[in-house]
């Protein structure tokens, strides 16, 4: 790689403009899901699935904002866009005030990860998964609100 | 003013980042090859075949394959006189880098005519997510010289205009279709909802220097699946598509053309899939001599899921009862379809856990019976999309690899 003469100074300015920078997304390889799930035991959280380029999953990634920010739940998004798309996913995330939650995006074959993740979940997207103690629940499609509040309610009891 | 500055900083890299992103996206794709020196991230070389994400190769009348595929910035093309072994040097289309979309989904294309031309098109992505402009480009003399990029659709909103399919039939008659959210935006300025895009279309009949006015298909379309175009025996395209239709159920559609005129649109699929989502997943099809139709299509819908066959004697007007294929749960997925006299082909992928393989079956009865499955070649990294193509003699598997040098894979040898 040839160095270039730039980079340092943009680097530089860059670090002063951190604040507006935004978070950098974790690499999701093999063996990231079970990570994910073991970390949190029985605890309930959402996994939520979506791409940069699905029209519904901005409508989801809206509603994920403004549910959490009258009702904290934990929340891991996992973009399966590519690594290139890194900051690009960030920025999407940032706009929806989703910053502080766990996020990730796809880094290894898709096959391999989907396999990982759900045999019958063909990449279709917004899809995300509702963890109870241990049990998953799939929803295909953008969550709605109401769907989410009754499962927090459930959770919390 | 330090925001503003930030924002400056922040779109200056933004227009820097085509020069390098290219090979860092491959090279963050790679399953085992993040530590690995590659072609692929020697910014001297950006235009190799093998670093490409989504190359696609068509064949023209004389048996020659040309490919054509997008890294940082442009649109390549090469052609191989060795049935897809070897490349020759690659050559670039548009000459002035562009934001190019090369994935599964949405590739650049090559269209070779009867007398030597080549129609290119492809989406270039604009400022917002899921927006793009369908482009295209025409040579005459082999992919030497290009006429300058032209865009396609003449609704010029930042909003979808992607998932195009190109063809042209033997009078030379240039087709372009694609999915278009122009109706989409312009019901919802006005607080209206618009369920999906619509699909739109072009024609040319000089060869690409001009196109018609564009012209509406169907309402209401899936956004994000592509679409596929072949043509009937008297010239007329035929396109399928991921539609839309009452209560979100995303099936598949059809529409044969008039001449250049529209026709009307017919129901291809039953699966009921009812979906608020992206499937990234969209139809294919091939039109055999006889004119039958034969398509390939994927569904996930609880009772009726995975990929399905089903074919048309009646211009798709009724189609055959779908016959599913595919393993369910080894990942069946994006199926494609080539029919070559009685012979149809079919091929899609599948992942087993350790790697995925492109599989092909066969039918020597015009799609009434099918061979078992075959693996065609495999990996253990990153694939893109499984293609069938031929010169008219045989039948080749267009598949790459992550990671591996592209080839058009002889698919004879995989079934018996």
């Amino acid at each position: 790689m040839k160095t270039r003469g730039w980079l340092p100074g943009f680097l530089v300015l860059l670090l002063a403009c951190a604040p507006l920078s935004a978070q950098e997304l974790q690499r999701f390889l093999p063996g990231s899901y079970q990570a994910i799930v073991d970390a949190r035991g029985a605890r309930p959280f959402v996994l939520a699935l979506w791409s940069v380029d699905c029209p519904p999953c901005y409508a989801e990634l809206k509603m994920l904002g403004e549910l959490q920010r009258s009702q904290p739940f934990d929340l891991v998004l996992v973009s399966t866009d590519a690594p290139g798309t890194a900051t690009e996913a960030s920025r999407v995330l940032g706009r929806f005030g989703l910053d502080a939650n766990e996020a990730w995006i796809f880094a290894a074959p898709t096959a391999r990860l989907r396999f990982e993740i759900d045999r019958s979940w063909y990449g279709e997207l917004p899809r995300s998964y509702l963890f109870m103690e241990g049990q998953r629940e799939a929803v295909t499609g953008a969550l709605e609100a109401a769907t989410l509040r009754a499962w927090l309610e459930r959770s919390r009891r | 003013m330090p925001q503003t500055f930030c924002r400056l900083l922040a779109l200056s890299l933004l227009l820097l980042a085509p020069l390098s992103h290219a090979a860092m996206d491959h090279a963050g794709h790679g399953a085992s090859s993040d530590n690995q020196p590659s072609p692929c991230n020697d910014p001297e070389a950006p235009a190799a075949l093998e670093c490409a994400l989504a190359p696609t190769a068509a064949f023209d009348s004389n048996g020659r394959l040309w490919v054509v595929w997008a890294l940082g910035g442009h649109v390549y093309l090469s052609h191989s006189d060795d049935k897809g072994v070897s490349f020759g040097s690659p050559l670039p289309v548009n000459r002035l880098p562009e934001r190019i979309a090369a994935d599964g989904e949405n590739r650049p294309k090559v269209i070779p005519g009867m007398d030597g031309q080549l129609y290119v098109s492809w989406t270039m992505r604009l400022p917002k997510p899921y927006s793009g402009d369908v482009r295209f480009a025409y040579s005459k003399d082999g992919g030497k010289n290009f006429s300058a990029p032209v865009t396609i659709n003449d609704n010029r909103d930042i909003t979808s205009h992607r998932f195009e399919s190109m063809g042209v039939n033997e009078r030379g008659e240039l087709f372009l279709a694609w999915l278009d959210k122009r109706d989409q935006l312009a019901q919802s300025r006005s607080g209206k909802k618009y369920a999906g895009a619509a699909l739109y279309y072009t024609v040319s009949t000089d060869g690409g220097a001009s196109f018609r006015a564009n012209r509406k298909l169907a309402d209401h379309t899936c956004e994000c699946c592509r679409t596929a175009m072949a043509f009937d025996r008297q010239g007329n395209p035929v396109i399928v598509w991921r539609h839309v239709f009452a209560e979100n159920i995303r099936d598949h559609a059809i529409t044969r053309l008039s001449g250049q005129e529209p026709g009307s649109v017919r129901r291809l699929s039953f699966d009921q899939w009812k979906i608020d989502a992206c499937p990234h997943h969209g139809p294919a099809i091939d039109i055999a001599g006889d004119g039958r139709y034969h398509t390939v299509w994927f569904n996930n819908a609880p009772e009726r899921h995975g990929l399905f066959y089903a074919f048309s004697e009646d211009h798709g007007d009724t189609f055959s009862e779908p016959f599913n294929f595919g393993r369910y749960d080894a990942g069946a997925a994006h199926p494609d379809v080539l029919a070559l006299g009685d012979l149809v082909y079919l091929t899609w992928k599948e992942f087993d856990g350790k790697q995925t393989a492109a599989l092909v079956m066969r039918s020597r009865d015009r799609g009434k019976s099918w061979s078992k499955p075959a693996v065609a070649a495999v990996t253990t990294g990153d694939s893109d999309h499984p293609f069938l193509i031929s010169d008219g003699r045989a039948v080749y598997l267009s598949w790459h690899r992550r990671g591996l040098p592209y080839q058009a894979i002889p698919v004879s040898g995989a079934v018996r």
